[in-house]
């Protein structure tokens, strides 16, 4: 309770105080709310995009968060961090108008590793894109069975996205139009090996695209697991070359992605 | 004065452009052409095997021989237990008089008059040898020893002379060997009998060709008691320096002091180059490796392709006596960064695949067919390690010839007989692998080693790259020339590299890939190659050089000849509106068999296997010149990404021969249909192809639009290659000739000065002339080096020109084109701007609410929508009745809404189509090569097929690769439904209209066709159960899940509703008593209904609903464990409520799980009142109670799936009866690619 008083104290006096390199770093730890001609969506204290809207107030992105796990031999646990549960500094924003920069940095942990990573998201966000940069430093060895040890989650809402039409362009160069299914087709990968996701959404584009040369990108559905499920998923990240054994980050060890989501109008 | 100057160089540029006009041309080539080979003399003692100095004599023991087979019992140990031994076969008096005759060498699994005899592959064989030979006193004085030489014998080998063992058992088929049987030999008459034991025998005509004595015998007689079997001699070309290790043997019973020189000399001349004292050394008696040191050589003449300069090296002892001697060549080869290096320069392979060269094959035409290949500009050879060992022969050639070789050892191949994997095996047979490199080190042409063709095992594990990187550092220690080593052909795929699966060292990377070939596109091909070179980068950090030993041609369709054309070719002939055509066609495309359905597939991407019976000159030239040519281009266009490129073919794909003689297509049966002489042996069409695309110089074009629209500014890619070691000054001079007129010449394209090894491109661009009448003919190039003419290179162009006439639809044709708004600024071509742009005049609709005001409709591209889905049957009742529709490019995969008989599917989209009935009118104006590597859009001509293949199929394209027999799908097909008429086109011409005239042409034609009054009589009228039996499965091909085990309910309920009691769902009498139990087939699928009497009172599975609770919500672990293109569900739904009902979950075997969710609005409908749904046909109707059959296409065909569990959403209540799976069958598909 007391360290608790303290920290919010501490948080306090940063906000005041706050000033970062010509711009004017602020905090806002109860998240900041952005809006601009065809957007609108909260940015939580955690760092998480919530409830991207247009302007008729389509949902048009439910989520954006952080995920990664490990893998661990002792005692069984939850080994799934997710941004959503992080702790650390308040989110910071600068900038005014409809162009912001946005700041965050936190501890991911678990049951076993208090502080398991440190990670970090810088955003640049204007009227209609948001360009999002992760990094994650592991604060303990961890090991991972995946090439992509940590990855941001995008939930799109099956609501708004049943039966339209969509673009993807994969890695290799090869472009494919596709319409969402209305009902879980029995394909939980919707698609893979992405390098863009572009959904017609009335006389816009929403646009998802990987920053990252390696880019790890997949849709998927979770109706496949379950069945009350109202999200199409979106996982982005960045791809380390397959080992066919568990990685092992030694504290220290960063990790970076990068990638965009951009809502603008379609010209003819 | 002024224009007159100004006019000038216009004046010469045009009259040096005239000069040109009448030189400028490309003959066309001839089908066949003689290739004055001659007759084989027929003489073995031909044979070319390792020489021996002068003042050694050798006694040849080829020629006929006593033999007898003996029954063979596999045994690893081969003990010395058979019939043979008990016999004493090996005594010097035995009698075998009644044994058979046959040649020696010759392989024991071929006809002694050279025909292949299937009969004679066994899984092992057995065999005795026998024969007597003369030796005179003086052979056999003095210190003189006598050395039995076995050339090579497969495998396992036990020798007696005069009945006494000659020595310990040899085994091991890739090296030769020797006994010294001095002792043994006795004046006068003496007996020779041989065991030999092939414990992996011959199991296809393919594999292994050795067996029983298949390589020369002789005896040796050397001078002294001291001899070298083998040496090693290795280059040092930077230094001029040779090293020299010998294998030598001191038959005397004690240690032999030996004081050696060399003897150094050019091999042709025999001129003496130079004489040094080496060394002196002791010898203990036996058999020693012994390292004898470096010499170095006063201007020494290195062995390169353009001059294969040879020498003879001879150790003496002190008295002038011959110990060893051996040819080499000076020569290094080397990897290092990007390149291969040959003598310090820069070295590409222009390289062929070697393939099918027989153990019995003869020496006369085997310099004859590498004479030719040289010929044709190639400079390596691969030696495919499937076929076995090639004859000694074979390598001295090469050696004299100047072919460099990419050895790839047999090992592998024939470690598969011994149930073994190779990971398991390999350090197992690296003794047999050393004896080889050791027997084989001083050929100069042996120049890279490969441990073999295609060993994937390694992506398992690390384990097996650790074994490999093992294989490579003996090699490394063994081989003092450090030639560069694969670890293996093939084995360095895109996704092992991408995936960092290659952890053991390897010099060279090799990818076999077939994009392009069998299904894929040329596009995919060159990205393939991109991609691959930024993954190695990143894989190993350093560059390596990269050749691609298998791309292109599989083989040539003769090996399939005999048999295919008896079958195929009347069917063919037939005119292809012909019912039977279809029919028997579609049978051919769906065979399991390689020389019938892989023929039929593999020929599918290149060129329409109907041409190439029909026409077949046409075909081969279209093979030669599409297929193996672009290959070969594409990969001498990748530079340092790909540094050489092998076509797979065989060697009678450069050549072939009537007559049964050296092994070529005697083996495979007589040719088709071509009026070849007998006896000649003739160059296929590719062969001025072959030179041109094998040539050091290559002009070439890239990827281009062959068939541009009138007035388009066209722009190709123009590429020249210097592949020889000079630099030079190059130009190019494009012209376009079409058909019947003049040619236009363009302007030379000056290159300028280009470097040994460099490649360039430069833009050529033209202005499309305007066409009336379609035109057709080659965009041809001409490479000038020097100012000198070395090369050309031509393309086929096409400008076609759309029929005039007047589609004119007034208001009786609608457009639903949903794509305009589905994919509001991600597509431009609609087909909403293509009938624009065509001037046709259609209604837009945006609904289908008044579809019966209109004749026609056409759904546009991409246009399945929710709308044109819910509105399926009401389309399908409205063509019924008589309407017309067509369907252009849909990106949509599963049940078409309007014709759930018809799907469409994902697959590997080809870069070509196969227009299967080519007097349809869609194709008016238009030819089978225009619809061939379309430009653009990754090359592919569909993105998404039709499936199933039926006989309303107009055009059929590979979706996969041949060896899956469901491959060909339907890319064009034209049915009558009803009064009406349904015509899906998913050829992606829409897209092309504004920048390929084909594709105009086409979407021209097809909409002319449709618009035209009434159903056409191309249109195929599906049998009428069709409708509600649009599959077929045959018994063979069905795999009936046994539910009998999970069964908890019977077809009748006695007793009343509720109780609990009795069977079926518990609604009383209101049952499915009715149903016969058995093997019963429902909308053509065999399906077997439990016998509830033999099963407990079981019949179905019922399941937990809102209603009945008290069933079951999921059943688990139902075994299947087969792989299945299809599963079909016989099952049915009570009380169903829209939503979803019921969850089939299928559990692979590797692990991942695919769900299929049954909503009862498309897949388990109630059971009263029974009606087809988009996917639930009426598979019984009793009594107005229906059982529906419900399709999955398996996502996972390749993986078996383990089991299946099945889950109640519980609300409907589902009842399951029976699960039926369509089996997968890979045909084995001999001679393509892996087996």
């Amino acid at each position: 309770m007391k360290l608790n008083s303290i920290s919010t104290l501490i948080v306090s006096i940063c906000f005041l105080a706050s000033v970062h390199a010509g711009n004017e770093w602020m905090e806002y730890p109860g998240g900041f709310e952005y809006k601009s001609k065809n957007l609108s969506y909260k940015i939580g204290n955690d760092g998480t995009f919530n409830n991207l809207k247009d302007a008729d107030g389509i949902l048009l992105v439910k989520n954006v968060y952080i995920m990664g796990d490990y893998v661990f031999q002792g005692e069984k646990h939850d080994t799934r961090l997710f941004q959503t549960a992080c702790k650390g500094g308040p989110l910071k924003v600068s900038g005014g108008g409809n162009i912001y920069q946005i700041h965050k940095e936190g501890y991911i942990g678990s049951k076993i590793y208090e502080k398991a990573v440190r990670f970090s998201e810088n955003a640049s966000i204007s009227s209609d894109k948001i360009i999002m940069e992760c990094e994650v430093e592991y604060l303990v060895e961890l090991s991972s069975k995946r090439c992509t040890p940590f990855w941001t989650i995008i939930n799109i809402p099956v609501e708004t996205f049943r039966n339209k039409g969509y673009g993807t362009k994969e890695k290799n160069g090869k472009s494919t139009l596709s319409v969402f299914p209305e009902l879980y087709s029995g394909k939980a990968t919707v698609a893979s090996r992405l390098k863009e996701l572009i959904i017609v959404q009335g006389n816009y584009h929403l646009t998802i695209r990987s920053n990252d040369e390696d880019t790890f990108f997949l849709i998927s559905d979770p109706r496949s697991y379950d069945a009350k499920s109202d999200v199409l998923r979106i996982d982005i990240g960045k791809t380390l070359p397959y080992i066919n054994t568990p990685r092992t980050f030694a504290p220290g060890a960063k990790f970076k992605w990068s990638f965009e989501i951009s809502f603008t109008e379609i010209k003819d | 004065m002024k224009k007159n100057l100004f006019l000038m160089p216009l004046f010469l540029l045009f009259a040096s452009i005239g000069a040109y006009c009448e030189k400028l041309s490309i003959p066309r080539e001839k089908a066949y052409q003689d290739l004055n080979f001659g007759t084989d003399p027929g003489d073995y003692k031909s044979f070319i095997i390792n020489p021996i100095p002068s003042d050694w004599k050798e006694m040849s023991l080829d020629g006929i021989w006593k033999f007898k087979n003996m029954p063979f019992k596999k045994n690893s140990e081969n003990p010395l237990d058979d019939e043979g031994m008990k016999n004493a076969f090996f005594k010097s008096g035995y009698d075998d008089k009644s044994w058979e005759e046959t040649k020696v060498p010759w392989s024991w699994y071929f006809r002694q008059d050279g025909k292949r005899d299937d009969k004679l592959y066994t899984k092992g064989k057995l065999g005795w040898y026998r024969r007597s030979f003369d030796l005179n006193k003086e052979q056999l004085s003095g210190n003189r020893r006598v050395v039995l030489d076995i050339r090579r014998a497969a495998d396992q080998v036990d020798i007696w002379i005069n009945g006494q063992k000659a020595g310990e058992r040899h085994t091991g088929r890739f090296d030769s060997f020797q006994y010294d049987i001095t002792a043994l030999l006795k004046e006068g008459n003496n007996t020779i009998a041989i065991r030999v034991y092939d414990y992996v025998g011959h199991e296809n005509f393919r594999l292994r060709r050795a067996g029983g004595l298949y390589h020369p015998v002789r005896l040796i007689f050397t001078p002294s008691q001291i001899y070298g079997n083998k040496l090693k001699i290795t280059s040092h070309f930077d230094k001029k320096e040779i090293e020299i290790d010998a294998e030598l043997v001191n038959s005397s019973d004690k240690a032999l002091d030996v004081k050696l020189t060399v003897e150094l000399a050019n091999w042709d001349d025999k001129k003496i180059q130079d004489k040094t004292i080496l060394k002196s050394v002791t010898l203990e008696p036996g058999r020693h490796w012994v390292e004898l040191g470096k010499i170095k050589l006063k201007n020494p003449v290195g062995w390169t392709p353009d001059n294969p300069h040879l020498y003879s090296l001879r150790l003496n002892d002190e008295k002038g006596n011959s110990i060893a001697f051996a040819r080499f060549g000076f020569r290094d080869f080397l990897a290092n960064g990007d390149w291969l290096y040959l003598n310090g320069e820069k070295f590409k392979p222009r390289a062929f695949t070697f393939d099918y060269c027989t153990q019995s094959s003869s020496p006369y035409y085997i310099e004859k067919l590498l004479r030719y290949m040289k010929s044709l500009g190639i400079n390596m050879i691969r030696v495919h390690s499937k076929t076995g060992i090639p004859p000694e022969t074979f390598y001295h050639l090469c050696d004299s010839l100047g072919i460099v070789l990419y050895h790839d050892w047999s090992g592998p191949a024939y470690t598969a007989a011994f149930d073994k994997k190779w990971k398991d095996t390999i350090m197992e047979m690296w003794p047999s692998y050393k004896e080889h490199i050791l027997d084989y080190y001083s050929h100069p042409s042996i120049c890279m080693w490969s441990f073999g063709n295609e060993i994937y095992e390694g992506h398992e594990g690390i384990s097996f790259c650790e074994k490999l990187d093992r294989q490579y550092g003996l090699v490394k220690e063994i081989d003092k020339q450090n030639r560069p080593i694969c670890t293996s052909s093939g084995r360095h795929t895109l996704g092992a590299v991408e995936a960092g699966l290659i952890k053991e060292r390897t010099d060279v990377l090799d990818d076999h890939q077939y994009k392009g070939a069998v299904c894929g596109s040329w596009q995919a091909n060159i990205a393939h190659i991109n991609a691959y070179a930024e993954a190695a980068l990143k894989a190993f950090k350093t560059a390596k050089p990269k050749i691609d030993c298998e791309y292109g041609t599989p083989g040539d369709d003769i090996r399939y000849r005999a048999i295919t054309f008896s079958k195929v070719y009347p069917v063919f002939k037939l005119d292809p509106s012909n019912p039977e055509f279809k029919k028997q066609y579609l049978s051919f495309l769906t065979d399991k068999s390689a020389e019938i359905g892989g023929f039929i597939r593999g020929k599918m991407n290149y060129a329409s296997p109907r041409i190439y019976v029909t026409d077949e000159t046409e075909c081969r030239r279209l093979y030669g010149e599409k297929y193996v040519k672009r290959f070969v281009e594409i990969y001498r266009r990748a530079g340092t990404k790909c540094i050489g490129g092998h076509t797979n073919a065989s060697w009678y794909d450069l050549v072939k021969h009537s007559l049964a003689n050296g092994g070529t297509s005697a083996f495979y049966g007589i040719p088709g249909p071509i009026d070849v002489k007998k006896d000649i042996w003739v160059s296929t069409p590719l062969a001025n192809t072959l030179k041109r695309i094998y040539s050091p110089l290559l002009v070439s074009a890239g990827v281009f639009n062959q068939h541009p629209v009138p007035g388009a500014k066209e722009k190709i890619d123009i590429f020249v290659t210097n592949d020889l070691n000079e630099s030079a000054d190059f130009k190019v001079i494009p012209q376009i000739k079409f058909e019947n007129e003049k040619p236009i010449v363009f302007p030379a394209i000056e290159f300028g000065k280009l470097q040994g090894m460099e490649q360039k491109s430069l833009d050529f661009s033209y202005n499309v002339p305007a066409a009336t009448q379609t035109k057709r003919g080659n965009l041809e190039l001409f490479l000038f080096k020097n100012g000198k003419r070395v090369n050309d290179n031509l393309y086929p162009l096409t400008i076609a020109a759309e029929n005039k006439n007047v589609v004119n639809a007034n208001n009786e044709a609608a457009l639903y084109d949903s794509a305009e708004t589905l994919f509001k600024g991600l597509v431009k071509d609609t087909t909403t701007r293509a009938l624009k742009s065509l001037g046709i005049k259609v209604q837009n609709i945006s609904t289908f609410d008044d579809i019966e005001k209109y004749k026609y409709i056409i759904i546009g591209t991409s246009s399945f929508d929710k709308k044109l889905i819910d509105a399926g049957e009401k389309i399908y009742n409205w063509v019924k009745k008589g309407g017309k529709l067509l369907c252009f490019e849909q990106n949509f995969c599963g049940k078409i809404p309007f014709y759930p008989n018809y799907s469409i599917t994902a697959g590997t989209p080809s870069t070509y189509v196969s227009l299967s009935v080519i007097n349809h009118p869609v194709f008016n104006g238009l030819a089978q090569e225009d619809f061939d590597s379309w430009a653009g859009y990754e090359g592919t001509m569909f993105d998404y097929a039709l499936m199933p293949l039926n006989e309303g199929f107009v055009a059929v394209s590979p979706t996969a690769s041949q060896n899956d027999i469901e491959s060909i799908k339907p890319v064009l097909a034209d049915v009558k439904l009803g009064k009406g008429e349904i015509i899906f086109s998913q050829i992606s011409a829409t897209k092309r209209i504004n920048t390929d005239s084909v594709s105009r042409a086409y979407l021209k034609n097809i909409l002319d066709y449709f618009m035209a009054d009434g159903v056409q009589k191309f249109a195929y009228e599906l049998p009428e159960e069709a409708l509600s039996k649009p599959l077929y499965v045959e018994d063979k091909d069905a795999f009936m899940v046994d539910l009998r085990k999970f069964a908890n309910r019977s077809f009748r309920d006695d007793t009343p509703a509720g109780d609990k009691q009795g069977g079926w769902a518990d609604y009383g009498p209101s049952d499915f008593r009715d149903l016969t139990p058995g093997t019963q087939r429902y909308a053509g699928v065999p399906f077997n209904i439990i016998d509830p009497e033999k099963n407990n009172g079981n019949g179905c599975i019922v399941m937990k609903g809102k209603n009945r609770d008290y069933f079951p919500d999921k059943i688990k672990g139902i075994p299947v464990d087969a792989k299945l293109n299809v599963i079909y569900l016989l099952h049915t739904a009570m009380y169903a409520k829209p939503g979803n009902s019921v969850k089939y979950t299928f559990n692979y075997k590797n692990g991942e799980k695919r769900e299929f969710i049954a909503t009862t609005e498309k897949d388990i409908p109630d059971w009263h009142n029974p009606k087809n749904r988009q996917n639930a046909i009426v598979a019984l109707n009793l009594k107005n109670k229906g059982l529906y059959l419900t399709e999955f296409i398996n996502p996972l065909p390749k993986v078996p799936v383990k089991t299946i569990d099945i889950e109640s959403y519980g609300e409907s209540i589902p009842i399951i009866l029976a699960i039926t799976g369509k089996k997968r069958f890979d045909s084995v598909i001999a001679g393509v690619g892996e087996e």
